[in-house]
């Protein structure tokens, strides 16, 4: 009797140290897929191809170009901007912030004595990937963009959105972004194709050197053809260029922009109507220069629906005048 | 024989700078043909626009020939931008030449250029900071600053290099150079470091640093042309002097000359023509240079010849020069790096050709 009552209890005692154990065991792997999941979801692979790990939700940021800084402000990240490039001056606060950056190159030591757990930035302005390499061998993580076209700036948008948790205002901001784009692009469809005016956006004049020129493969390209407009430059460089007075004479623009900058020196239409030399312009004879927000039209931001929607409005301005 | 020989040179210097001036004006983005040019020119003068609108030209036995009027913007691309770039060319070209040649009689030195003795360095830190100072201010009183401080500067390097190396009542010429290097050196990283850390975007700043004589205004001529005309006139007066000076300062002494005021007036007049170049055309090196040494192989060494074809010929090479500069590529290469380059090139031929007398 006493052997199958000894059996029955060693029975039981393996069962519940089994079932114990199974137990405690089943609740560390609990934690351990958590972590995993947690850590999943702070991974990001870049439009580059970078990885981009950063284990847990990102506290400080630094941005390094004006654009995305607006970018954090507009999705409502502000707060955890820590640094930024010197050119950025939206929020007007970015100014105040330590700037790690400027066309000078980067300052390694300030950024690390920021101790940010990102920096996003802008493969436009690191065209030879020097400074990307310079923050990768200091171990912080970097995601970057390289906004070609609009629809990759909306990406972007939504890119910092998933980065900072802030899906919801980022999806929102680009909801309006849209919304508005297409309603300028519809208006502008409906102009006649032979009242599609020819478009001059000049970047850069002071009169002892040829202009600077933004042609139809730099943004501000794509907003005057979204906006009604044909470019009166082509190019397929992406950047401004310095275009021949000459040139510019015989392409004759009806509609000439000159855009003022905060980061770069700049003109007014002043410049080009006191210049006799473009006299013989069709813009100039139908009082069609305008000034235009450089910042609008050269940043890859949110506020680029307001380049657009400046550019239309001096568009229609003609097309009915 | 050798007088025919001399006459035949300045003769076809004149033919070299005639074509050079035409082929400068019908070569550019669109290629102008010799009537059109001819009619854009005339329509500039004074009462005479209809040159340019359509007229019909009637000959003898009821012959008539109409003409149409000038392609859009052809008047103003000969009149305001092409003729306005080869005519300053054409000056710029002469004054930094008649510069060189006459420095290199005075310093006894085939490899003086005007912009040695630190007129280039000088006019290149007041530009920079006339940028500066006038950041945000009006494109006009910027402009204005820009003229007036590089040439200020300019001028003022070559007076501070005067006062360093003068001893007493002389100023030894190899003092004076010396002291031109040193001042340009120093300069030149003054430069350096304003563009550096106060310049928010460089990029004009350091293409019109340079040289260039794209988008010359007429105002512009009005003032460098009667600085290198004067110049070029009053050195060439100086021929007899500067042949003189190749014998030595004190054989020059010998021979009647007053070299103290000789080699004040030559260096000042020098100095102000290379100069004068600076606000408005940038750095253009190596003209002073290389112009006056083929002139040499050509006319000798006399200088009362050398100066006057030097400026002949550093005409015409300017404006072929600014002709490549904008015809090459797509875009405008500053004129400064086509002289740069070949300035280069013929330094390393004249090192390798014979030695150079120093």
């Amino acid at each position: 009797m006493k052997k199958p009552l000894l059996l029955l209890m060693a029975m039981a005692s393996i069962l519940a140290i089994s079932v114990l154990s199974g137990c405690i065991e089943t609740e560390s792997e609990t934690v351990v897929e958590d972590e995993k999941i947690e850590s999943m979801i702070w991974n990001f692979t870049d439009p580059l191809g970078g990885k981009v790990v950063l284990g847990s939700e990102p506290e400080r940021i630094v941005t390094m170009t004006p654009a995305l800084t607006e970018i954090m402000n507009a999705v409502g990240a502000w707060e955890k901007v820590v640094g930024c490039d010197s050119s950025s001056d939206l929020p007007p606060e970015a100014k105040e912030l330590e700037h790690v950056v400027s066309w000078q190159g980067l300052d390694a030591e300030k950024l690390v004595l920021l101790k940010p757990d990102l920096v996003i930035m802008d493969r436009t302005l690191d065209i030879t990937d020097m400074i990307y390499t310079e923050i990768k061998e200091l171990d912080i993580p970097v995601y970057r963009i390289y906004p070609k076209n609009i629809s990759d700036v909306l990406n972007a948008i939504r890119a910092v959105g998933e980065l900072t948790n802030e899906t919801v205002n980022a999806t929102a901001v680009i909801d309006d972004f849209v919304e508005r784009m297409n309603a300028v692009s519809q208006a502008a469809n409906e102009i006649a194709e032979e009242d599609i005016p020819s478009v001059l956006h000049v970047t850069y004049y002071d009169g002892t050197a040829d202009p600077w020129i933004a042609t139809d493969s730099t943004f501000s390209g794509s907003l005057i053809i979204i906006a009604g407009g044909e470019c009166a430059i082509s190019d397929s460089s992406g950047y401004g260029v310095q275009m021949s007075l000459e040139s510019i004479i015989e392409s004759n623009p009806d509609i000439i922009f000159c855009s003022q900058s905060s980061s770069w020196p700049t003109l007014t239409r002043e410049t080009i109507l006191g210049d006799a030399r473009w006299s013989d312009i069709n813009a100039i004879s139908s009082d069609s220069v305008f000034d235009v927000a450089g910042d609008w039209c050269d940043r890859t931001g949110p506020r680029m629906i307001l380049g657009l929607e400046e550019f239309h409005g001096h568009i229609m301005d003609h097309v009915e005048a | 024989m050798r007088t025919v020989g001399r006459r035949g040179t300045f003769i076809f210097l004149i033919i070299l700078l005639l074509i050079s001036i035409l082929v400068g004006i019908s070569i550019g983005p669109e290629n102008l043909y010799l009537p059109h040019i001819v009619r854009g020119l005339i329509s500039g003068l004074p009462g005479l626009d209809w040159a340019a609108r359509g007229f019909t030209l009637k000959g003898p036995l009821g012959l008539e020939s109409h003409f149409g009027p000038l392609p859009r913007g052809y008047q103003t691309i000969i009149l305001d931008i092409r003729l306005p770039v080869v005519v300053m060319a054409l000056f710029v070209g002469v004054g930094l030449s008649v510069s060189g040649a006459s420095l290199q009689g005075l310093f006894k030195n085939p490899l003086v250029d005007p912009f040695i003795i630190g007129i280039s360095a000088g006019g290149a830190f007041g530009y920079v900071l006339a940028v500066i100072l006038t950041e945000g201010a009006s494109i006009w009183i910027s402009q204005f600053l820009k003229v007036l401080l590089s040439f200020l500067f300019s001028v003022g390097t070559v007076f501070m290099a005067y006062l360093l190396s003068r001893t007493g009542s002389k100023v030894p010429l190899t003092y004076l150079l010396l002291a031109g290097v040193a001042l340009s050196a120093s300069l030149t990283a003054a430069t350096q470091m304003m563009v550096y850390l106060s310049v928010e975007n460089p990029t004009p700043v350091i293409f019109s640093l340079m040289g260039s004589c794209s988008l010359t205004k007429w105002w512009e001529i009005g003032i460098v042309a009667p600085v290198i005309l004067m110049g070029t006139l009053v050195l060439s007066a100086f021929g007899r002097d500067l042949n003189a000076f190749s014998a030595g300062e004190e054989t020059a002494k010998h021979l009647g000359v007053d070299t103290e005021r000789s080699k004040t007036t030559i260096l000042v007049l020098a100095s102000l023509m290379a100069a004068i170049t600076v606000p408005f055309c940038g750095m253009i090196g190596f003209v002073g240079l290389m112009v006056p040494h083929i002139m040499r192989r050509f006319i000798g060494s006399d200088q009362r010849l050398l100066i006057p074809a030097s400026a002949l010929f550093g005409g015409a090479f300017l404006i072929i020069c600014d002709l490549v500069a904008r015809s090459l590529l797509d875009v405008t290469i500053p004129l400064g790096i086509i002289t740069g380059l070949l300035g280069g090139i013929f330094f390393i031929y004249l090192l390798k050709a014979k030695r150079v007398g120093v």
